[in-house]
């Protein structure tokens, strides 16, 4: 009944330039991008801390609980149609839509070592907290692998 | 905890055997440069036991399987003297004399001390024996005799052990030995010639070979925005991420996690200072790292 609505919706939406709360692919790519940049800028704020480089230690939980706080979003950042084929810029590989199982049970993974290291950090316990820190640091790589482009 | 293991038997037959500086090999060193030379990394087939061999190594010559290292008396080490190891390890042949192939990085293992090599083998020792029969290599025609190695030994191999350069800083060449002999960072790194020899002048340049593209990790020529600090270097080895707080993933993560992490400070830094001191890549190749 309602299909051929929508389908007249949908080829406007397509056909006219995106207003806000309209986000084209291309926005989508640049927030996930944006995403991870903030995910990384974090991880490296820990990891001057660890380093012993600042000496912040109370600041672990701080940017532990924030990534802990975003890793829920990691697989809705990823709908159909913002793969290479609609934004050639993105570093996403097809498999994220091909294996969406496997996308997501390194997402999920992802999510439970930064929640992990998110309790163990706020009880400030800083050697703990480096190993927890490498082990989400190894579940970023271990996504990379499969589902992100190489050269990068 | 494991303890520390006399090799060859019983104390006394090993006391007799090895002369008198000859250290007990201890497992938990051995584990540590096992894990920095990769060795359960193409021992080991995806899922299976450790060390019982089987995983499918790809090369221009053919695929090559990692033999069984566990101590099964039938399949793996377990009929082997160290004597037999340390001919595979510094010479590259096995217990009949007969050639083994470069696949197994033997032209670096070579470089490996005398204690390190009884370290390795002690180690070896607490491998789960595993009654796996080897999965036979499937090679290219030209590559199936192990008589064409002596060939290519002439130009692949110079047998070791690890000597520093005249007047090497002791800390640098601790890191070469690091890096060269146990890492061999450019078994991955390097590029080879179409008879799999590193190619002179490319230390670390990076190569697309498989089974995994391995990037240029030259350090960046002076003054380049993108120059990797001493620091930064160190980084990567004890926790596997970059200086842009991205994180390695594949087969460097598991040298990360199972080597270059499990060092004491002293071995990363001169690991990373070794790193360093390799030919810069040129100006013009400096990529947006
Ligand atoms: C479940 C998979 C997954 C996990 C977990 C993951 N990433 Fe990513 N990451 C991706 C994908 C896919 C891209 C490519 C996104 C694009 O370009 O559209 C990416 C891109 C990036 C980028 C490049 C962003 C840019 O500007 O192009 C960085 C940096 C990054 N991730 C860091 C991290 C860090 C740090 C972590 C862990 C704290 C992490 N990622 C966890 C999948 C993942
Ligand atoms: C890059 C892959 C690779 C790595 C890393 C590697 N090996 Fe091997 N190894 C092989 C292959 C392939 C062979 C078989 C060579 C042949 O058939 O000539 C082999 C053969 C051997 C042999 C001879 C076994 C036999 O039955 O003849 C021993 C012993 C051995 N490896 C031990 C080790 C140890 C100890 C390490 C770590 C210090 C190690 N290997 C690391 C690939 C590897
Ligand atoms: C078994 C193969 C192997 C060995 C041995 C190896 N690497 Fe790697 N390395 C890789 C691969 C594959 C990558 C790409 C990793 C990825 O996908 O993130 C890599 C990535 C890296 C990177 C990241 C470069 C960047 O800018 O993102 C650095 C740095 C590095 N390796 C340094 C080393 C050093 C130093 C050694 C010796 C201590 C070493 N590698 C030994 C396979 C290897």
């Amino acid at each position: 009944m309602h299909r051929p609505i929508a389908s007249v919706l949908i080829a406007a939406t397509l056909a006219t330039p995106a207003v806000a709360g309209d986000p084209t692919p291309t926005d989508l790519v640049d927030y996930r991008e944006t995403y991870f940049e903030g995910l990384s800028k974090h991880m490296k704020a820990i990891g001057m801390v660890v380093k012993g480089k600042v000496a912040r230690p109370a600041d672990l939980a701080g940017h532990a609980q924030a990534i802990a706080a975003v890793s829920d979003h990691l697989t809705g950042l990823f709908p159909a149609g913002t793969g290479p084929d609609a934004v050639p810029t993105t570093e996403a590989l097809p498999a994220v839509w091909t294996d969406p199982d496997g996308f997501k049970a390194k997402a999920a993974a992802f999510s439970e070592k930064a929640k992990a290291f998110a309790a163990i950090a706020a009880k400030g316990d800083l050697e703990a907290s480096k190993a927890a820190f490498f082990a989400v640091g190894k579940a970023c790589g271990d996504c990379h692998d499969t589902f992100r482009k190489d050269d990068h | 905890m494991l303890g520390v293991v006399a090799l060859g038997g019983s104390p006394s037959d090993a006391a007799a055997a090895q002369p008198a500086s000859a250290v007990a090999g201890d497992p938990e060193a051995g584990a540590v440069l096992a894990g920095l030379a990769g060795c359960l990394a193409c021992h080991t087939e995806e899922g299976g036991a450790p060390g019982a061999g089987g995983y499918a190594l790809p090369t221009q010559w053919g695929t090559f399987h990692g033999p069984n290292i566990t101590p099964d008396p039938e399949h793996g080490l377990g009929a082997w003297t160290f004597e037999d190891f340390e001919r595979a390890m510094r010479h590259g042949r096995d217990p009949d004399g007969r050639f083994l192939y470069p696949a197994f990085p033997y032209p670096s293992y070579t470089g490996i001390s005398d204690d390190d090599l009884r370290h390795l083998w002690a180690w070896l020792q607490f491998l789960d024996p595993v009654a796996q029969p080897d999965t036979p290599h499937d090679l290219n025609p030209g590559a199936r005799a192990r008589s064409v190695l002596g060939l290519w030994r002439m130009v692949g191999f110079r047998r070791g052990p690890f000597e520093p350069a005249r007047g090497e800083d002791p800390v640098l060449a601790r890191g070469r030995y690091l890096g060269e002999a146990v890492a061999h960072c450019g078994g991955c790194h390097t590029p080879r010639s179409g008879i799999g020899v590193p190619r002179r002048g490319a230390e670390l340049a990076g190569t697309d070979a498989p089974p995994e593209p391995s990037p240029d990790i030259r350090p960046h020529p002076a003054g380049d925005p993108h120059a990797w600090s001493h620091d930064d270097r160190v980084t990567l080895l004890a926790y596997g991420m970059t200086p842009e707080g991205d994180f390695v993933g594949g087969e460097m993560m598991r040298l990360v996690e199972e080597g270059t992490r499990r060092l004491s400070d002293a071995d990363r830094e001169a690991l990373a200072r070794w790193w360093h001191s390799v030919p810069p890549r040129p100006a013009s190749s400096a990529d947006d790292r």
